[in-house]
């Protein structure tokens, strides 16, 4: 009885209003007075938003706001049992009809909104109403999921005016009939990576393209297509090469006009031998996605939204040996840890991971050494090191010439308990470890073990179709295959809604996958680093020897 | 001509939706795969730190474990089940610290599916 | 390949379900209530401050226990359920600890305990409430243990049980539940949230 005096109270109050968009306030503060209200909860006078869940729980906009479940786009999301409806003003202004049974389409991802409950068209004051009350234009009450806000007639004007600006007007690169993509190429790297990360989206595109063509023409296909595609069946794509030159400093401007000249939808692929930072920030400026650039060293950023990559890169190894050896601290018992790290771009980011994941865990820090690039490291180096600091562990990234340096160290008496390298660093010399140093040497392996993988190998061969594979990079060719993939399946996901924010927000709703080169990958909400798994391994015994695990794909 | 096309276009669209099927792939026969349900630590001797052993015994039995997703996900396999809560003991392999660990699994044999292929798994 | 025609299906039965849930909206089932009784795994999981805890002691407590399934980024259960347990730790005033409200991630994969500690801040989340990651395989066995296994976090389900010491049987509440449900069902387990006031286990006869 209390509740429905309460609503009634709050529907006599909203329903008193239909304020217009304060005129004071240009198009651009609207935007981000409204973004700040709907992303992160805060009012435009700077206080916190407040709202009532679930009939009578306080909760702070701080703690979650619209975009928590209607996300970035306004689109909506799906999350287990509950599906959250699109809360953008173009869709929320129109009527929504109900879906006719007997058509001859089996429902699909593309349509399965039309079986939410039939409304009429929202106005200005029932959406008023809908957020303040929670009551809907046919006078029904809404989830009590969704939060009731007690917003000031001029911020739900602002609100309002917010919502009716999102996913709005279709973005460049989308057309009613065709998609456009690019992929960034930098130059000077490998023609071999770059023939093996651009195969598999060529692949993609060419096999949409084939059916997009033969939907035109047949009837049942464009039927078959449908019901599988969805709306995009009948969608062609294009993929362009955009080759950056020179230094990286000149790179934005290069972007800059290849974007001019040819705006897309979204970046897919890519890759670099170095830094990627320029793309990463040219792509958050013009909010551009970017799909899966192939890169050692990603951008590292808890906020940033456009790029999503396939891990963290190297340093993902460096983190994982911190968290595994974090999992024995208590038993090291003070004894002194050394990293030894080379003055690389590699060694730097497995070192920095290393580092920032053991200070994160509260440990002190480590002794750190730092190998000059270009002086290799020796066994007598090693010695000194174990003489001085009697480390009970040693990590050590450098590249294969750490191995005969170890083999000659297990030999001394001290020599520390645990060494720690990356197996991705040692790269196919990891097969040469000697037995004698075997049971000391601990690797980080940031992908699925060989063995397992063979079950996986029929989709990189897929690509590979009449193609010779030894003259493709086979690491490659599986992470630019994930690219493919997972654009593929968002898209169908997207029921038409081809929006840049919502590419980015549906990735974030699908569930993990199973694909070749990685043990998992998984999405979510922000999340954008997509493999988060690397385990510990030690080299088995005998000629030839299979890598063991010593740890799960992911270490806490 | 038509039809020809038809067929050609339905074979494109078979492609595109049939899981990938374990062509050309050696039948595991004999791979044996765990899922880890329990483990305990057993000391080397009494001094030994049974909480540091009972968690570093965890990372150890769970580093066995499949993550059977990624077989069944994958398509053409399947995990008949052979076992259920055996128990291994697996030394802890640790530096810091000895002493076993028992591991108690289910215990399943890897098996390329082979009902509805039209070819038997290549090997065979 | 198949999964996107897998995934279509079950939106389909999502889209289904939902449909039935606004039909029935006349006479709305607000949630489902069950006792039940579990046995919890022997394993050790992380907390938000990148602690061991060895979760089976701490569960079998002499206080009270709520235990949820969510994670650091998930969309529309986890913030209705933790609003719920944020709601309760206000109503019991300063001694937040007389209740101790555990949640475990169904997404190990992305939340480190930085990420825990992250969204317990946002909740404003006071001693007492525990967020828990760990090994993939030791998650799965919790969530076996509750009879809760989502195969994967896009499949989950608003769950909440509430242990009574009495008896160590659970409380199963299945539903998103308003502030009031989540604190009568508290109660019923023979708790009391006066503010302030030590919490026990008001046993019966």
């Amino acid at each position: 009885m209390k509740l429905l005096t309460v609503t009634l109270l709050l529907l006599s109050l909203s329903n008193a209003f239909a304020a217009p968009v304060p005129q004071e306030l240009s198009p651009a503060d609207i935007q981000r007075l409204g973004e700040r209200m709907y992303r992160d909860g805060i009012l435009p006078n700077g206080e916190v938003m407040k709202a009532f869940v679930s009939d009578d729980v306080p909760v702070d906009g701080t703690a979650f706001t619209c975009v928590s479940c209607h996300l970035r786009s306004g689109l909506g999301s799906v999350e287990g049992e509950v599906v959250t409806t699109p809360t953008n003003g173009r869709i929320l202004y129109e009527e929504r009809k109900s879906f006719i049974k007997g058509s001859e389409f089996v429902p699909s991802i593309s349509n399965y909104a039309k079986y939410l409950p039939v409304r009429p068209a929202y106005t200005d004051e029932t959406l008023a109403t809908l957020i303040a009350a929670g009551v809907d234009p046919t006078g029904r009450s809404v989830l009590k999921v969704m939060p009731r806000y007690e917003l000031e007639d001029r911020d739900m004007a602002i609100m309002i005016a917010y919502l009716k600006t999102l996913s709005d007007e279709l973005p460049p690169g989308v057309s009613e009939k065709e998609i456009k993509f690019a992929t960034v190429i930098v130059e000077g790297t490998d023609p071999v990576a770059v023939e093996s990360m651009v195969l598999p989206l060529q692949f993609s595109v060419d096999r949409k393209n084939s059916l997009a063509k033969a939907a035109k023409s047949n009837d049942r296909v464009a039927r078959m297509g449908y019901n599988m595609l969805g709306d995009l069946h009948s969608y062609t794509f294009t993929l362009s090469r955009w080759v950056l030159k020179g230094t990286s400093d000149t790179w934005r401007a290069q972007l800059e006009a290849y974007y001019a000249k040819e705006p897309v939808f979204a970046l897919l692929g890519g890759i670099s031998p170095g830094t990627w930072e320029p793309v990463h920030r040219f792509c958050e400026e013009h909010r551009l996605p970017s799909l899966f650039p192939i890169v050692d060293e990603p951008v590292i950023s808890a906020s940033d939204w456009y790029t999503q990559y396939l891990s963290r890169g190297i340093r993902l190894e460096g983190e994982s040996a911190a968290r595994y050896l974090h999992g024995m601290v208590d038993l090291i018992k003070g004894r002194a840890i050394v990293q030894v790290s080379r003055d690389s771009r590699r060694g730097r980011a497995l070192a920095d991971g290393f580092r920032t994941i053991w200070t994160e865990t509260g440990h002190p820090p480590v002794i750190d050494i730092t190998l000059p690039a270009g002086e290799p490291l020796t066994v007598e180096k090693l010695r000194q090191i174990v003489v001085k600091d009697r480390p009970a562990v040693l990590v050590v990234w450098d590249d294969a010439s750490l191995i005969k340096a170890l083999s000659g160290l297990v030999e001394q008496a001290d020599r520390p308990s645990m060494i720690i390298a990356s197996g991705t660093f040692l790269g196919e010399a990891l097969w040469t470890v000697p037995e004698s140093l075997r049971a000391a040497l601990y690797l980080t392996y940031p992908y699925r073990l060989p063995e397992d993988e063979k079950r996986f190998d029929i989709s990189a061969r897929k690509v590979l179709a009449g193609k010779n594979p030894n003259k493709y990079d086979s690491v490659i060719i599986r992470q630019a295959y994930i690219a493919q993939e997972v654009l593929g399946q968002a898209l169908m996901m997207m029921r038409g809604e081809y929006y840049r924010d919502f590419l980015l927000d549906t990735i974030g709703m699908m569930e993990d996958m199973h694909y070749p080169l990685y043990e998992r990958v998984s999405f979510g909400p922000g999340q954008r680093y997509a493999s988060k798994g690397c385990f510990i391994v030690q080299v088995g015994k005998g000629d030839k020897p299979q890598l063991e695990k010593r740890s799960e794909w992911v270490i806490q | 001509m038509r039809n020809k096309a038809t067929l050609h276009i339905l074979l494109l669209l078979g492609m595109l939706t049939l899981p990938a099927f374990a062509e050309d792939v050696k039948d595991p026969e004999g791979e044996i795969a765990y899922v880890i349900n329990d483990y305990r630590y057993a000391p080397a001797e009494t001094g030994d730190d049974p909480d540091s052993g009972h968690a570093l015994c965890g990372t150890r039995c769970n580093a066995l474990s499949i993550d059977y997703l990624n077989y069944l996900m994958v398509g053409g396999w399947e995990l008949r089940k052979v076992a259920t809560n055996r128990e291994f003991t697996v030394p802890l392999d640790n530096p810091f610290l000895k002493g076993n660990c028992i591991c108690t699994a289910d215990e399943y044999l890897v098996k390329v599916i082979t009902r509805n292929s039209t070819k038997p798994p290549a090997g065979n | 390949m198949i999964i996107p025609l897998i995934r279509a299906l079950v939106l389909l039965a999502v889209a289904t379900l939902v449909f039935a849930v606004v039909a029935a909206a006349a006479e709305p089932e607000r949630y489902k209530r069950s006792v039940e009784q579990y046995t919890m795994p022997d394993v050790v999981l992380i907390n938000q401050d990148g602690e061991k805890v060895r979760f089976k002691k701490l569960l079998e407590s002499e206080q009270p226990v709520v235990v949820d399934f969510i994670y650091g980024t998930c969309t529309t259960i986890c913030p209705i359920l933790s609003a719920g347990y944020a709601n309760l730790q206000r109503k019991l005033g300063t001694d937040t600890t007389k209740v101790r409200l555990v949640s475990i991630t169904i997404d190990p994969e992305y939340d480190t305990p930085a990420i825990l500690k992250e969204y317990l801040a946002r909740y404003q989340a006071k001693p007492g409430w525990d967020f828990l990651t760990g090994s993939r395989r030791d998650i799965d066995r919790v969530m076996n243990a509750f009879d809760a296994y989502f195969r994967d976090k896009m499949d989950h389900k608003p769950l909440t049980f509430i242990r009574s010491p009495k008896d160590g049987k659970w409380i199963r509440l299945y539903g998103l539940l308003s502030g009031i449900d989540f604190l009568d069902e508290y109660k019923k387990a023979g708790f009391t949230v006066t503010p302030g006031l030590s919490t026990k286990a008001a046993v019966p006869n």
